[in-house]
């Protein structure tokens, strides 16, 4: 929070402000002059010097338009001030003296009523986010001159009251269906069991299969957010400044697609003030990177660690900032350079260390961490004519919120929300296996030369099966449901 | 000692064009080494210049230190004048005189048989070659190939399953790993058969040593199995050396549209035996007293409904997992699991594409 100090004295006429402004700070000694003479005030023809402290802290954007008005004001004597301490004001001053939103109210909500402040004044159109936060007072303003009014007691202004959450009315007009796709049964029931989950996944398949079809109606079947959920995804994006001012809360998980000539710091966030980047603004929803082995090697590689932890830190030389980072990342790629391998109409033209290059794009250890990989393959003209369309997305994803409630209060933990999130030893306690799964599970690892990395994914993958299937152990036929979903390892064959 | 002046001969290249004139004017290769270029000239067929040639190398060569090499290596040497010599591959008629191998199988391998086909197989040429190999080596035929991928390697895995003996040809020296993946595969093979190679180390694989090994595959073999090849296919460069040679040709048929069905089905026109199971060939090389022991009859009646269904409904021809949940309307879970089942049990496999083929 950032305390603004406004002083005025005898002297040649000034305006000066301190305390580590940037341009648009500096800027707004115009914006703030102009608003408040329209506004009818007086502008003092005084030596004036607002400060912003801590005054060690770089500052920047035009928020601090309406604070450093109301300061004037206060200074001058024209407007009542013995409220003002209980008040946060955040705002953009126009030249008429209006109030114009600004972004990431949301955080400073939660700042007010953390530093015990009574009511925050915010611009109008920010009223719907800020009004997010219960048990503090949000006042939404449209001019400097209903400030005054407020202060002066001439003019009430009924505090705006939080939204309802109306999370799942909005979802259902997304105009996307898991019914819009024909065949691929096969994939469609991994993804099913990678948004129960929350597992990555990896969709090989040649061009025109229907890998970027899948990936956008994942959004459809993905579980509800929590209330915590859609703050904190909707700080993120009142951060950015991405939220519309329509609806106060981002009450969909996100769906992020960043193109494959993305740049590390577009990815995990970056610049000289830290924004964040796609990561982030795809925390708690779905990040789909299309055209994997297209991303370059470096930005492939700074995904391992948020992947990991959930978060990322970003570090410059002004300041380090984490920010959330926990997604479900789907990826799609061709299975080679030429994208035809395994293709039963076309002819695949690459030779096997073509084919190994091109895969080996993919770092094993970006690989460990995808869960499901799946081939979809490509159908012919008969079959996009013949076949019927599969269930919609409002019966999977019926299932989907039923499993993921189910894990929630079995993982009994703070931390881990999903199946995919579990650690080695997590999975240890939590996946247990029958009898003849045992057995399967070790004949499996026997016979398909499965890697100790192999292990883990597939106790996770059926251990979000068996959730599925509500059952509280894992079976010989979850096992071997999930060993159906990998594929990558099975190249070195050819 | 006579080895190690084996191995200096063959490091001169001068003198692999007139090998087998140069070694049969002097008793033993020791001799050779230390000839002088007035006893060379004698020799019919060498030329001042070749003889210059040959003296010129040798002396560029520390015999010593690329012995020690081989020695390290594990690396032995029989030459065509050793009595364990393949009887069969001195035969032919440009037999290799020097063969360096590792692992002593070729020394004492009775019956052989090569299996050869595409590098870049379909999984139905992968598992036919590995089921023929397999039934083979348990009949105890040893299976001879060339180690390349594709068909090469899935004979000598078929082969080394179930402890069978197999032979690889390399078409270089052997401390080059040629394709590199197979290294694990040349490791088992040098183990519990023979890798051999008519190069010393050091030798990179060229183009041409390929043909020059193919005609060791085919020599050391009492017939050559051709599985899936195109019809440019190096593997009919070993018929055409086993035709020479004199021994069977069998090809495996395949479905017609297939390109790598092209190769065998020429064979086939042109009068190759045409092999559905290894007792095919078992019987046309006048082996049918070596029965393979393991004959699967009452496997399938241990599965359970769904499953010979999801093989019925497999037939012999791959398909897309999507199709059999499809054809056989059971849920996408089901189906997935049971295809898991049935791969482990070994009656399917899978092929890229997630597409399944019956094996058995």
């Amino acid at each position: 929070m950032i305390e603004v100090e406004v002083d005025i004295s005898n002297g040649l006429p000034a305006f000066n402000i301190v305390g580590l402004p940037d341009t648009a700070i500096q800027e707004s000694r115009e914006r703030v002059r102009s608003g408040i003479t329209n506004s009818e005030f007086e502008f003092p023809l005084k030596r004036i010097t607002v400060n912003l402290a801590p005054a060690d802290l770089r500052k920047e954007g035009p928020s601090f338009d309406l604070s450093i008005a109301i300061g004037i004001l206060a200074a001058t004597k024209q407007i009542s001030r013995e409220k003002l301490l209980d008040y946060l004001f955040v705002g953009e001053l126009s030249l008429t003296g209006g109030v114009r939103p600004v972004s990431g109210i949301l955080s400073m909500a939660i700042c007010a009523k953390s530093q015990k402040k009574k009511g925050f004044i915010v611009p109008k159109d920010n009223a719907n986010e800020a009004a997010l936060i219960q048990g503090l007072e949000v006042i939404p303003v449209t001019s400097l001159n209903e400030v005054v009014d407020f202060f002066s007691g001439e003019k009430q202004i009924k505090p705006a009251t939080g939204v309802s959450l109306g999370i799942s009315e909005e979802s259902s007009s997304i105009d996307v269906d898991f019914s819009d796709i024909k065949g691929q049964e096969h994939a469609k029931r991994a993804l099913e069991i990678a948004a129960a989950g929350g597992h990555n996944v990896l969709m090989v398949g040649p061009p025109g299969s229907g890998k970027t079809m899948l990936a956008r109606r994942m959004s459809t079947i993905v579980p509800d957010m929590t209330f915590e959920e859609a703050i904190e995804v909707t700080k993120i994006y009142s951060v950015s400044g991405m939220l519309s001012s329509k609806k106060g809360l981002v009450s969909t998980r996100p769906f992020r697609a960043p193109h494959h000539t993305v740049s590390p710091a577009g990815l995990v966030g970056g610049g000289q003030f830290p924004r964040p980047g796609e990561i982030s603004l795809s925390h708690n929803g779905v990040l789909f990177l299309d055209e994997f082995p297209e991303f370059s090697r470096s930005v492939l590689e700074v995904l391992r660690q948020p992947l990991e932890d959930g978060i990322v830190t970003i570090s410059r030389a002004s300041s380090t900032l984490t920010f959330p980072a926990k997604f479900m990342m789907i990826a799609a790629m061709n299975p080679c350079k030429c994208g035809y391998l395994g293709d039963k109409l076309k002819e695949c033209t690459c030779s096997p260390s073509h084919i190994r290059k091109y895969r080996s794009k993919i770092s094993g250890p970006l690989m460990d961490r995808i869960d499901i990989q799946i081939e979809v393959p490509r159908l012919t003209k008969n079959e996009l004519i013949g076949i019927s369309t599969g269930e919609s997305s409002k019966k999977i994803k019926c299932r989907v919120q039923k499993t993921r409630d189910r894990q929630r209060k079995n993982l009994d933990s703070k931390n881990i929300t999903c199946n995919s999130q579990m650690s080695p030893r997590m999975i240890k306690k939590y996946c247990n296996l029958s009898d003849s799964a045992q057995d399967f599970l070790e004949n499996a690892i026997d016979k398909l030369g499965l890697s100790g990395r192999a292990y883990d994914k597939i106790l996770k993958i059926s251990k979000t099966i068996s959730d599925l299937d509500e059952k509280n152990t894992i079976e010989t036929e979850h096992l071997a449901e999930a060993l159906q979903y990998r594929c990558f390892e099975n190249v070195s064959n050819y | 000692m006579e080895k190690k002046y084996w191995l200096g001969l063959k490091l001169v290249p001068a003198i692999d064009k007139r090998f087998s004139k140069i070694i049969n004017f002097y008793e033993t290769a020791e001799e050779v080494w230390y000839a002088k270029k007035e006893s060379f000239l004698k020799i019919y067929g060498v030329s001042s210049e070749l003889a210059n040639e040959i003296i010129k190398q040798r002396e560029s060569i520390d015999l010593d230190k690329n012995w020690q090499r081989h020695k390290k290596m594990g690396i032995e040497i029989l030459t065509i004048y050793d009595d364990n010599y393949p009887p069969l591959l001195k035969e032919i008629p440009n037999p290799p005189n020097v063969l360096f191998f590792k692992g002593d199988l070729i020394e004492k391998y009775s019956e052989a048989v090569a299996i050869v086909g595409s590098r870049r197989a379909t999984a139905y040429g992968v598992a036919l070659a590995e089921e023929l190999a397999l039934n083979l080596s348990e009949a105890g035929v040893t299976i001879v190939s060339g180690v390349a991928r594709g068909i090469d390697s899935s004979a000598h895995r078929g082969a080394l399953k179930d402890k069978g003996s197999t032979i690889g040809v390399l078409g270089c020296g052997h401390d080059v790993i040629y394709p590199p993946e197979n290294k694990r595969l040349y490791e088992t093979i040098s183990q519990q058969g023979s890798l051999i190679s008519e190069y010393p180390i050091g030798t990179r694989p060229l183009k041409w040593n390929f043909p020059a090994r193919n005609r060791i595959i085919s020599g050391l073999s009492r017939g050559v199995v051709v599985v899936e090849a195109s019809e440019k296919s190096g593997a009919l460069i070993t018929v055409d050396f086993a035709l020479e040679q004199g021994r069977e040709v069998f090809a495996v048929p395949g479905n017609t549209k297939n390109i790598l069905s092209k190769g065998p089905h020429k064979l086939l026109k042109s009068g190759a035996c045409l092999i559905e199971t290894s007792q095919d060939i078992l019987e046309e090389l006048g082996l049918s007293h070596l029965v393979s022991s393991q004959l699967q009859t009452d496997r399938l009646a241990k599965l359970n409904e769904e499953e010979q269904k999801i093989l019925a409904c497999l037939g012999w021809e791959q398909k897309y997992i999507d199709e059999i949940i499809r054809d056989l309307d059971i849920n996408p879970s089901k189906t997935a699991s049971l295809l898991t089942t049935l791969e482990i049990k070994g009656f399917i496999k899978q092929d890229i594409g997630k597409k399944y083929l019956r094996i058995h």
